[in-house]
């Protein structure tokens, strides 16, 4: 039932001023949240960067090691090859000086050449030849000089030379 | 329970109930928690022509500080209110004039009214506060007599210092019902005597600049026994005075006849103030309804029903004048009741604010 000609006014627990406030307040608080979420979020986008950032440092470093390893193992190889085409050019002189002592009478049939030992088959006409063009300069080169002799049926000799570098010695 | 209503109950409820009348204001303060009055205070304050000063502006602004949820609560004071036996329009038609009235139904059998251009002047008046309900005086009184409503024909009256609400109810329905103001007809009678005094200036004689002698001869046609204003049936030989000394002589016996006159005049006025006194306030409200009941017994619309009982609701401490005209002239048994108006409105003011929940 309805008694009074009038409705009543609407009550309010916060009076206009009170919501005006209250409003202000809001946009403000709203206004700081905003802004504490924007650099919450750079922050941890900055950090993740960081991370990123470190783990590719790391990583380049990994790398760095590894090319250092590589340069260092290449700079080996460099000294091994280096190493190899110098004793090769060092056995190739010596072949070639070998072959330049080998006269034109004593013909060589085999040649066997190891680090310390060269190992000589060949026909000589006469064992003076032999002994005076080719043994002397063997002997001149070598430390020690073994030669064995095998007569032929023609009246020419065959021959195996041994001769050997003594390593301690010459290190002596 | 809904929320708000809970939110009510935690809160302090403030209600305000105002009775004004032309020249006093009474303010009633109840302040509730749920169902429990916390406290209760009433005042009265001397107001002019209806409107409230500044100092009950400031007293009800007070409280209605106190709480978010405050309720000001009016009895209307408007005129042009009433109420009908009907809660249809059509059948509103042969009882009043309702166009530019706002009504309200209650229980479907009965309505009040109100002019709303005097409900929109109400709440001007109430600007500085504003107002949450306005009550009519018709559904305070039948509240009020609730348990007189069934059975015999009963006359309820509500008395104010300037209202008379009356309302007959026979077996729980309202057969008639009409709001007067005794104020007018007091107020007239008050003001045509003030007019006698003020209108002493309608007939003056402009003998000396500073001097401002005056005859009121309305009043004089009251005093019939005034024998000092033969003396002015000699003015007729004005016409004949001359020379200065008639001149002067004829002043001075003007300002003995006026001297005489004021005498006479103060006279009077004693006797019409004890007048005033006979016809008392009582009496005015006896007229009002006495004229009121003619008019519901001479009407056949409201069935010719009689009154057996009146129920009077003394909201101004009136005499008992009022009871014994009515129980001598009517030939009716008459029971009154004192009734705290501005009380009785912060009642229907709580019993309405439920609702509004």
């Amino acid at each position: 039932m309805k008694y009074s000609f009038i409705k009543p006014r609407q009550k309010t627990l916060v009076s206009p001023e009170f919501k005006l406030l209250f409003f202000f307040f809001s946009i403000t608080i709203g206004m700081l949240f905003a802004s504490y979420s924007f650099l919450k979020v750079k922050t941890l986008m900055y950090e993740g960067n960081v991370e990123e950032l470190t783990n590719k440092g790391e990583t380049l470093k990994q790398s760095i090691v590894s090319m250092h390893e590589k340069i260092a193992f290449i700079k080996v190889e460099k000294r091994h090859a280096e190493g190899v085409y110098t004793e090769n050019t060092v056995l190739k002189e010596s072949i070639h000086n070998l072959f330049d002592l080998v006269p034109e009478k004593i013909t060589l049939s085999q040649a066997l050449l190891k680090e310390d030992e060269l190992i000589l088959y060949g026909v000589t006409p006469s064992k003076e030849v032999y002994e005076f063009l080719l043994q002397a300069p063997l002997r001149s080169i070598f430390h020690r000089s073994y030669t064995s002799y095998y007569a032929m049926p023609n009246g020419w000799y065959s021959f195996v030379s041994k001769n050997y570098l003594d390593r301690e010695i010459t290190a002596q | 329970m809904k929320l708000s209503r809970l939110i009510k109950n935690l809160y302090q409820q403030v209600f305000i109930g105002i009775v004004v009348q032309h020249t006093s204001v009474q303010i009633c303060i109840q302040m509730r928690k749920g169902k429990k009055v916390e406290k209760e205070i009433s005042r009265e304050f001397d107001i002019s022509n209806a409107r409230l000063n500044s100092a009950a502006n400031e007293f009800i602004k007070d409280y209605m500080d106190e709480s978010p949820f405050s309720y000001v609560a009016v009895l209307n004071d408007a005129l042009n209110q009433g109420a009908i036996p009907t809660c249809s329009m059509h059948q509103a038609e042969n009882f009043s004039d309702l166009g530019s009235c706002v009504t309200l139904c209650n229980e479907d059998k009965w309505m009040v009214y109100s002019e709303k251009t005097e409900l929109n002047e109400l709440q001007k008046r109430f600007l500085p506060s504003g107002l949450d309900f306005i009550f009519s005086p018709f559904f305070i009184l039948s509240s009020f007599f609730a348990d007189k409503l069934e059975g015999k024909t009963s006359l309820l009256v509500l008395i104010q210092d300037d209202y008379l609400s009356l309302s007959i109810f026979g077996e729980g329905e309202l057969l008639f019902a009409n709001h007067y103001t005794t104020k007018d007809a007091i107020s007239d009678e008050m003001l045509s005597a003030d007019l006698d005094e003020s209108n002493t200036t309608s007939l003056s004689f402009d003998l000396e600049e500073e001097e401002d002698l005056s005859i009121n001869l309305d009043d004089i046609d009251a005093l019939d026994e005034l024998d000092a204003l033969d003396d002015l049936d000699n003015l007729q030989d004005l016409d004949d005075l001359d020379d200065l000394d008639d001149i002067e002589d004829f002043e001075e016996s003007l300002n003995e006849a006026v001297e005489e006159s004021e005498v006479a005049l103060e006279e009077a006025k004693t006797k019409y103030d004890s007048k005033i006194d006979n016809f008392s306030d009582d009496y005015k409200r006896f007229q009002l309804i006495q004229a009121a009941l003619q008019q519901f017994y001479s009407d056949d619309k409201y069935n010719n029903k009689f009154v057996e009982e009146v129920y009077i609701a003394d909201a101004c401490e009136s005499g008992q004048d009022l009871t014994h005209f009515m129980e001598e002239e009517l030939f009716v048994s008459v029971y009154k009741r004192s009734i705290d108006l501005h009380k009785e409105v912060v009642k229907m003011a709580v019993k309405e604010a439920k609702h509004e929940v």
